[in-house]
C-alpha cells in the first residue's frame, strides 16, 4: 500500500502545529470546541505516530531525524521544540483534572442530544465520563510514560528534569484512573432466547436455515458455556454484580458482553482511594462501537512495548490483568457469534443486527473490526483473513467508499451526520443523549491494512492492498482545503455532493483516526515483507545454476587459475561474482526477487565466459 | 561569562571555534576577547590575523609571564585595529581583545602563587569582558588544574562554563567522554578542587567541529552505496554520543566541516561573508549561535 508514511505524518504535524501553536501558546480548540477526548486525540496525532514508528520517535534527541525535528520546528527551533512540546503535554495533564486533583474523563462538547438544541445538556451531563475518553487516555498515557522515560536519561537542565518528574506523577495517576473507569463500564447483557433480543440474535446467527432460530440458539448457549463460566468467576469478584453472576449460571441463557458508554449503574467506581467517586449512569449494555474503542485502548496496555519499558505500576499490572482477560472473553466472544454455524458466517451477512433490533453496516464493520484485531494481535488466521477482507471490501461498497452514490443514496450517511446511537442511562440527569459514530472510512483503512499483511499470498492479498488505497484517496480527498485547518481532517464534501458549508477547522476525532492508519501502514511495513513461496523456489533454482557455472568455471581457471583472479577483458573479478552469489543466498528466502536479480547479473557475467567454449563443444561434436 | 574551551586531542578546531565565537560575540555589541592559555602552541595571533603575533608574543608580557609572575600586567590587544583583516570597528560592536601567550612558551608547573595570579587575572575578565575565552591546551593539562583551583571559590558555576571541543569521529567522540568523565578528566579534577561535580557538568556543554551531515552535506560526488553507508555511521555516532553522554542535550553546537577552515585557520569575517563571499552561511550561522547560546540561560539549557 502506497500511503508514503513518513511524508504524510510530517505534514500532518506541521498543519497540526500550524493551526494550534500561535504567539507561544497552544490552543485545544478544534470545530466542536475541546473536551478531554479531543485534546487528548490532538496530541496523539503528533505522540501516537512517534511511539509508534521508530523512526519517526522524537523522545530521544540523539536519534531523531532532522526532518522529524524540522517538523515540529513551529514549536520551536531545534530542540526547544521537545520543550515546548513537554511543556504542551503537562498542559494537558493539568488542564483536565477535577477540582480535588483527580483526572477528569469528562466528554463535555463530544456529547449530542435528541434535542435540536444541543444546550438543553445539562451541566452534570456534561461531566459525565465516556469509554472513549478512557481508552484515549489510557493510549495517551502510554505514550507519554515512554516518552518521560527516554527524555528522562537525555534532558542535561534541570528545569526539564522537574517538568519530567511532575508530568509522570500525573500521567501515572490518569492512566489509573482510566483504567478504573474502564473495568466500571465493562457489561455483560444476559437474555432469554425466547425474549426481544434473544430472537434478534437468534436470527442473525442463523445462516443456514435448516434449523429454526430457536435451536440455533442453544446451539450457540451451549457453545459459550466456557465464556460464560469465565465471565462468571470474574465478575463474581465485582462489588454490586450479584444479579448478572446469577444470571450466567444458567446455560439455557444467551449473553453478549463488551463495553457500555459509561461506568455502569450497578458499578460503583472510586478514585484516587481518597473518597471522590464519579456517577455510574450507563445501562448495563454493551455497545458495539464502545467496545471496539475500549479494545482498541487495553491491546496498548499489553503490547510488547508497555511491556518492555516497565510502564505500569503493580496496581496498574493488576487492572491490566483484569482488562486483558475482559478483552479476551469479549473477542472470544465475538468471534464465536461472528462466525457461528458451518454455512456462510453472520458477519458475511450484512447488515448486522445488534440485539436491540437496529441493523447497520456501520455494526458490521465494528464486529469484523474486532476479529481482524484479534487476528492481528494473534498474528494468525490467513484463511479467516481472506474471508473478513471480503466483508472488508463489500463494506467499501456499500459505504460508497469504492462505488459511487446513486441520487438520495441513504448510505452517505454512514459519513455525515454519522451513525448516532442513544446513550441510555444518560437521560436521568436531562434530556436523552447521543453519540455520534463518524470513523467509518478510517476505521475501514485501519482494518483493511492489518488484514492484508495478515494474509499471505500475493493473489490472495493484491484486491485489499488495492482497496488500502482507494480508501486513502478517498481520505486524502476528505482533507480540509481552506486556510486554517489545511490537511487535516475532516470534509465529507470534498467527496460527496452535500449541501451546506465547507468546514473551516479540522476535527482532532477523525484526525487522529487518519494518523492511526498511518502508523498501521508502518507496521505493515516494517514487518518482514510476505514472499511467495513460489518465487522462493525459483530463487533457489536461480541459485542452483549459478553456482554451478561459476565452479565450472573456476575449475576451467576462467580466472587464470589460483593466483589470477582477474579474467583478462570485462568480466567481473571472481571476488565480485563470489560476494554476489554469497549475498543471493542470503536473500533468496527472505527477498527471491531481489536474489533472483542479482543472480541473473551473475548468470549474464558467466555467460560471457562460456560462450566460446560451448562452440567449440559445438564444433567438436560435428 | 567565562568560557574554558578544551579539547582531549590536538587539531580538533578549539581555537579557531573560539576565536570565530568570540568574533560573533563582539559584532553582537558584547565586549569579549580571547585568552590564550595554550602554552605550549599559541596561535590565536595567525587565527585573528596579527602579523606581529606568529607564534605568540615576543613582549615578555604574554599570559605565561603573567602566571609566573615575571610580568605584572599581560599584553592585551585590541584586534579591531590591531588585526589585518577585520578593518576596524563596526559601529555597535563591542571590543574585541586578544591576551596573546608567550613565544616559545611551554608547560608549566603551578604553585599558590601561579593560582593566586590566575585568579586575579580572571576576576579581572569577568568584571571586563561580557565574555572571555579561555583557550586551554589540549588533554590534560597543567591549565585546566589551574583555572580550576583558581576559580574553587567563586560559589557556584553561574561565571565560568566549559565547552569541550570534539571532531566528528568514533576516536574523537570517545576521546572526549574520557576527558570529561573519566580518570584525571575534568569532573574529576574540579571535584579535587572543591567544585562540585554536578554543577561543574551542569556548565559543561561540547561542541562538535569539523562534521560532514550527511543529510545537509552536498554528497553529489558519492555512490548510492557510498551515501548509504555514510548515513549509518553518521547514525551510529549520533547514539554512540548520547550513549556516552555527549548526546545532542549535552551539545551545545555543531559546526559544519568548512571549506575555507579547512585549509587556513581564519575568522569568518563579514567580508568574508558578504563581499568576497567566500565564506559559508552555515558555518557562519554555527559561530552565531554558539556565541549567543553561550550567554542566554535558555539556549544554554535547551532540553
Ligand atoms: N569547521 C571546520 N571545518 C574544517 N576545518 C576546520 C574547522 N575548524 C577548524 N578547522 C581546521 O582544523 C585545524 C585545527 O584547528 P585549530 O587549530 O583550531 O585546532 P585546535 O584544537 O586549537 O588545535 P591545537 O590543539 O593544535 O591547538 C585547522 O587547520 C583549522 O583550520
Ligand atoms: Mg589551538
Amino acid at each position: 500500500m502506497s500511503l508514503q508514511v513518513r511524508e504524510q505524518t510530517l505534514d500532518i504535524w506541521r498543519s497540526l502545529i500550524d493551526f494550534s501553536y500561535r504567539d507561544g501558546s497552544w490552543s485545544w480548540e478544534d470545530r466542536q470546541g475541546s473536551n478531554s477526548i479531543s485534546d487528548a486525540e490532538q496530541l496523539l496525532c503528533i505522540l501516537y505516530p512517534a511511539t509508534n514508528i521508530p523512526v519517526l520517535r522524537i523522545d530521544d534527541p540523539d536519534e531523531t531525524a532532522p526532518d522529524v525535528l524540522w517538523a515540529l520546528h513551529g514549536l520551536g527551533n531545534d530542540l526547544d521544540a521537545l520543550r515546548v512540546f513537554t511543556d504542551v503535554l503537562l498542559e494537558y495533564m493539568e488542564r483536565h483534572r477535577l477540582p480535588d486533583g483527580a483526572p477528569d474523563f469528562s466528554a463535555g462538547s463530544y456529547l449530542g442530544s435528541c434535542e435540536i438544541d444541543r444546550t438543553a445538556i445539562t451541566p452534570e451531563q456534561l461531566r459525565l465520563e465516556v469509554v472513549d475518553s478512557y481508552s484515549m487516555s489510557i493510549t495517551l498515557c502510554l505514550s507519554v510514560l515512554g516518552y518521560v522515560q527516554k527524555l528522562g536519561t537525555k534532558t542535561t537542565s534541570r528545569r526539564t528534569a522537574e517538568k519530567l518528574g511532575r508530568l509522570k506523577d500525573l500521567t501515572s495517576r490518569r492512566l489509573t484512573g482510566a483504567m478504573e473507569g474502564m473495568l466500571s463500564s465493562f457489561s455483560v447483557h444476559v437474555f432469554d432466547i425466547g425474549s426481544e433480543p434473544g430472537d434478534n440474535l437468534c436470527a442473525m446467527v442463523n445462516q443456514t436455515n435448516d434449523s429454526n432460530d430457536r435451536v440455533v440458539g442453544e446451539r450457540l448457549a451451549r457453545s459459550l458455556k466456557e465464556i460464560r463460566s469465565s465471565l462468571r468467576s470474574e465478575i463474581a469478584l465485582t462489588r454490586g454484580r450479584s444479579s448478572v453472576v446469577e444470571a450466567l449460571e444458567n446455560d439455557r441463557k444467551l449473553l453478549e458482553c463488551g463495553w457500555s458508554w459509561g461506568p455502569v449503574q450497578s458499578s460503583s467506581l472510586e478514585r484516587d482511594g481518597n473518597g471522590s467517586s464519579v456517577s455510574c449512569f450507563a445501562e448495563d449494555l454493551p455497545y458495539l462501537y464502545f467496545t471496539g474503542v475500549a479494545l482498541d485502548g487495553i491491546e496498548d496496555l499489553f503490547s510488547p512495548r508497555t511491556q518492555v519499558l516497565g510502564l505500569l505500576d503493580d496496581h496498574q499490572q493488576r487492572m491490566s490483568s483484569a482488562l486483558q482477560l475482559r478483552w479476551r472473553l469479549c473477542m472470544n466472544y465475538w468471534q464465536r457469534v461472528a462466525t457461528f454455524g458451518t454455512g456462510r458466517w453472520p458477519i458475511e451477512d450484512l447488515p448486522w443486527r445488534a440485539t436491540d433490533g437496529v441493523e447497520s453496516d456501520h455494526f458490521t464493520l465494528l464486529v469484523t473490526s474486532m476479529m481482524v484485531q484479534k487476528l492481528h494481535v494473534e498474528k494468525a488466521g490467513t484463511s479467516q483473513a481472506v474471508r473478513l477482507g471480503k466483508v472488508l471490501q463489500e463494506l467499501a461498497g456499500r459505504g460508497l467508499i469504492t462505488r459511487r452514490p446513486v441520487a438520495g443514496d441513504s448510505a452517505i450517511g454512514l459519513h455525515e451526520p454519522g451513525t448516532r446511537v442513544v446513550l441510555r442511562g444518560g437521560a436521568a440527569l436531562g434530556p436523552e443523549l447521543t453519540w455520534t459514530i463518524t470513523s467509518f472510512s478510517t476505521t475501514l483503512l485501519k482494518r483493511t491494512i492489518q488484514t492484508a499483511s495478515l494474509v499471505r499470498e500475493a493473489q490472495d492479498r493484491d484486491p485489499l492492498v488495492t482497496l488500502g488505497n482507494e480508501i486513502w484517496s478517498h481520505l486524502l480527498g476528505r482533507r480540509l482545503e481552506e486556510r486554517g485547518g489545511r490537511g487535516l481532517w475532516d470534509d465529507p464534501r470534498g467527496v460527496f455532493d452535500l449541501k451546506g458549508r465547507k468546514w473551516e477547522a479540522p476535527s482532532w476525532y477523525h484526525t487522529q483516526r487518519a494518523c492511526e492508519c498511518l502508523v498501521s501502514a508502518a507496521a505493515s511495513y516494517t514487518a518482514s515483507s510476505p514472499v511467495s513461496a513460489q518465487l522462493i523456489r525459483l530463487a533457489n533454482e536461480f541459485l542452483a545454476e549459478a553456482e554451478h557455472i561459476f565452479e565450472q568455471e573456476r575449475l576451467f581457471g576462467s580466472w587464470g587459475g589460483a593466483s589470477g583472479t582477474t579474467a583478462p577483458g570485462t568480466v567481473a573479478p571472481v571476488q565480485a561474482i563470489s560476494a554476489t552469489l554469497d549475498r543471493a543466498r542470503d536473500l533468496r528466502n527472505t527477498r527471491p526477487g531481489t536474489a533472483v536479480t542479482l543472480l541473473q547479473g551473475v548468470l549474464k557475467e558467466l555467460e560471457v565466459l562460456a560462450r566460446p567454449r560451448s562452440r567449440s563443444l559445438t564444433e567438436d561434436a560435428l | 561569562m567565562i568560557v574554558f574551551a578544551i579539547s582531549d586531542k590536538g587539531g580538533t578546531g578549539r581555537s579557531v571555534t573560539g576565536g570565530n565565537i568570540v568574533y560573533r560575540s563582539a559584532l553582537a555589541g558584547h565586549d569579549s576577547c580571547f585568552v590564550d592559555f595554550d602554552f605550549g602552541s599559541p596561535t590565536a595571533g595567525t587565527i585573528f590575523d596579527v602579523h606581529a603575533l606568529g607564534r605568540g608574543t615576543e613582549s615578555g608580557r604574554g599570559t605565561q609571564s603573567l602566571l609566573l609572575g615575571s610580568s605584572e600586567a599581560s599584553e592585551s590587544l585590541e584586534l579591531w585595529t590591531a588585526s589585518d583583516s577585520l578593518g576596524g570597528r563596526p559601529p555597535g560592536a563591542g571590543r574585541l581583545v586578544l591576551f596573546p601567550g608567550d613565544k616559545g612558551g611551554s608547560e608549566f608547573s603551578i604553585d599558590t602563587n601561579t593560582v593566586r595570579r590566575c585568579a586575579r587575572f580572571l576576576g579581572r575578565l569577568l568584571e571586563e569582558y561580557e565574555l572571555s575565552v579561555v583557550d586551554l591546551s589540549a588533554g590534560r593539562s597543567y591549565a585546566v588544574r589551574l583555572v580550576l583551583e583558581a576559580t574553587a571559590d567563586w560559589g557556584g558555576s553561574a561565571q565560568t562554563r566549559w565547552l569541550v571541543f570534539h571532531r566528528w569521529t568514533r576516536q574523537h567522540v570517545v576521546a572526549a567522554h574520557g576527558l570529561i568523565h573519566e580518570a584525571r578528566g575534568i569532573l574529576q579534577t574540579a571535584e579535587g578542587c572543591g567544585h562540585d561535580r554536578n554543577e561543574t557538568l551542569d556548565s559543561l556543554r561540547t561542541v562538535r567541529t569539523a562534521v560532514m551531515d550527511p543529510a545537509t552535506a552536498d554528497l553529489s560526488g558519492l555512490s548510492g552505496t557510498q551515501i548509504s553507508w555514510l548515513r549509518e555511521r553518521h547514525h551510529d555516532l549520533q547514539i554512540l554520543a548520547g550513549e556516552l553522554g555527549l548526546g545532542r542535550t549535552r551539545t551545545l553546537g555543531i559546526v559544519p566541516l568548512d571549506p575555507i577552515l579547512h585549509w587556513h585557520e581564519q575568522i569568518l569575517t563579514e567580508k568574508a561573508l558578504y563581499e568576497s563571499r567566500i565564506a559559508s552561511v552555515g558555518t557562519v550561522q554555527a559561530f552565531q549561535e554558539l556565541a549567543s547560546a553561550l550567554v542566554d540561560r535558555a539556549g544554554w539549557e535547551k532540553l
